[in-house]
């Protein structure tokens, strides 16, 4: 069970150096199932999470529960016992999420699900749904002369001059698929799933592009990104403003309680102030061209 | 309701944050999202003391130097329709809004697709994928 719990934390592999919150989580068994909650706070996929005086509860579609102290720094979580491996282990996956996303919310940052990649000039935060391409589009550019924040989790907050953005992990979700175009990766099928319900294979950044992760920056960029089943090449067009907040705000969850939302859309209101937004369609087979992030590239500088 | 005559102001799970030239309103219950100009923001702001339908007009036609009565009024049907307004029990407040620049035509823009309200997890906001 502690194992289980470990692997989740252990994908947070960049070092911060100030400890901004402590957090503490039990883990037991249990064998009755917890009650399925309204969901108040949270409707996720396997889960829902209620707000209430006591802090926050959540219960999983197994039965397994979530429950913080009223001060939301102590956790405690009960798993159903007699439940497959594979509820186990999402279940615990998603209360470690609600956690860390809890606390980093209490310290002022903005818990996003996206990449972000940086030149000298430029720190550019890339925003698409699961699957879209993230990843792989984060792993063309660190091949290249960028550096890397991460490929979908991030962390935005407003500093005194300005809008940061912090790595939290420098681990990468890539499909086996990708090693046509990017061969230094080998035979990443041998490695295990990143979660039963992906292809993909969680790599390290420093094993195949050394020396390219990079901690923090303040973000000067916003790239929507989306697949074209029909184009080929990368294509680029500027965003309208208000779609550079529309995407970011997409790129978030933003739980039901208006103090929470408040703060969470002010930070992204104020962040996508700063940013220079771009519409990237990456048609199929486009890395298949070493010089198919050209045109982006020359919008970044 | 009685718009006109009843004191409104802003739902409390509507939150905003101001954006250049104006502002953006999220309905928490609905995860709609709109964007307001400047003077649209400082109406907003006037139902979130509490107001009337009366008292905005009177307000905005003073910022302007001219009757507002109609551009209010549609501005503020679109609060109504979308329910972001309440009936409140007191009266209103004294208001100390000011309007940030010139005077335009009140405008809100409710944006196509709301946000996600069944997510992938607590911290990826996308539709989740079938399993």
């Amino acid at each position: 069970m502690l194992n289980m719990a470990a692997k989740p934390l252990l994908e947070y592999d960049v070092e911060w150096t100030d400890a901004h919150l402590q957090v503490q989580i039990m883990i037991r068994e249990k064998e009755e199932r917890a009650h399925a909650l309204q969901g108040n706070y949270l409707n996720c996929a396997r889960m829902n999470v209620d707000a209430g005086p006591n802090g926050l509860t959540a219960v999983s579609q197994s039965g397994s529960s979530c429950i913080s102290s009223p001060t939301l720094d102590e956790w405690l979580v009960s798993v159903v016992s007699n439940t497959s491996e594979v509820d186990i282990v999402t279940d615990i996956e998603d209360f470690i999420g609600l956690v860390l996303s809890t606390a980093w919310r209490r310290a002022g940052w903005a818990p996003t699900h996206a990449g972000a990649v940086a030149s000298e000039s430029c720190c550019a935060v890339l925003c698409a749904p699961t699957m879209a391409g993230k990843s792989t589009l984060v792993a063309a550019m660190a091949r290249r002369e960028w550096r890397v924040l991460g490929d979908d989790k991030l962390l935005l907050r407003i500093g005194d001059a300005g809008p940061e953005v912090a790595a939290l992990a420098y681990g990468m979700n890539l499909d086996p698929g990708t090693r046509k175009w990017f061969p230094e990766i080998g035979d990443l099928s041998t490695l295990p799933r990143q979660s039963f319900y992906s292809d993909k294979r969680r790599v390290c950044l420093e094993n195949f592009w050394p020396k390219k992760g990079m901690a923090a920056g303040r973000p000067t960029h916003l790239l929507r990104i989306a697949r074209s089943e029909q184009g080929t090449g990368v294509k680029v067009r500027p965003l309208e403003r208000f779609d550079v907040l529309s995407t970011l705000l997409r790129q978030t969850v933003i739980p039901t309680n208006a103090e929470i939302a408040n703060s969470v859309l002010s930070v992204m209101a104020e962040t996508a102030k700063h940013l220079r937004g771009f519409a990237v369609e990456i048609g199929v087979d486009a890395y298949s061209d070493p010089d198919c992030l050209i045109p982006l590239e020359k919008q970044l500088r | 309701m009685q718009p006109h005559q009843s004191s409104l102001g802003l739902r409390t799970d509507v939150v905003s944050a101001v954006i250049d030239d104006g502002a953006v309103l999220l309905d928490l219950a609905k995860k709609y999202f709109y964007s307001v100009n400047s003077s649209g923001w400082a109406i907003i702001q006037l139902f979130e003391r509490g107001t009337t339908v009366e008292e905005v007009k009177t307000i905005c036609s003073s910022w302007s130097g001219e009757d507002q009565g109609h551009a209010v009024e549609r501005f503020i049907e679109v609060l109504v329709g979308d329910q972001l307004l309440t009936v409140m029990a007191e009266s209103p407040q004294e208001h100390n809004v000011n309007l940030d620049g010139k005077w335009v035509p009140p405008t809100i823009e409710k944006h196509k697709e709301p946000l996600h309200r069944v997510m992938t997890s607590a911290f990826d906001p996308s539709i989740p994928l079938v399993e």
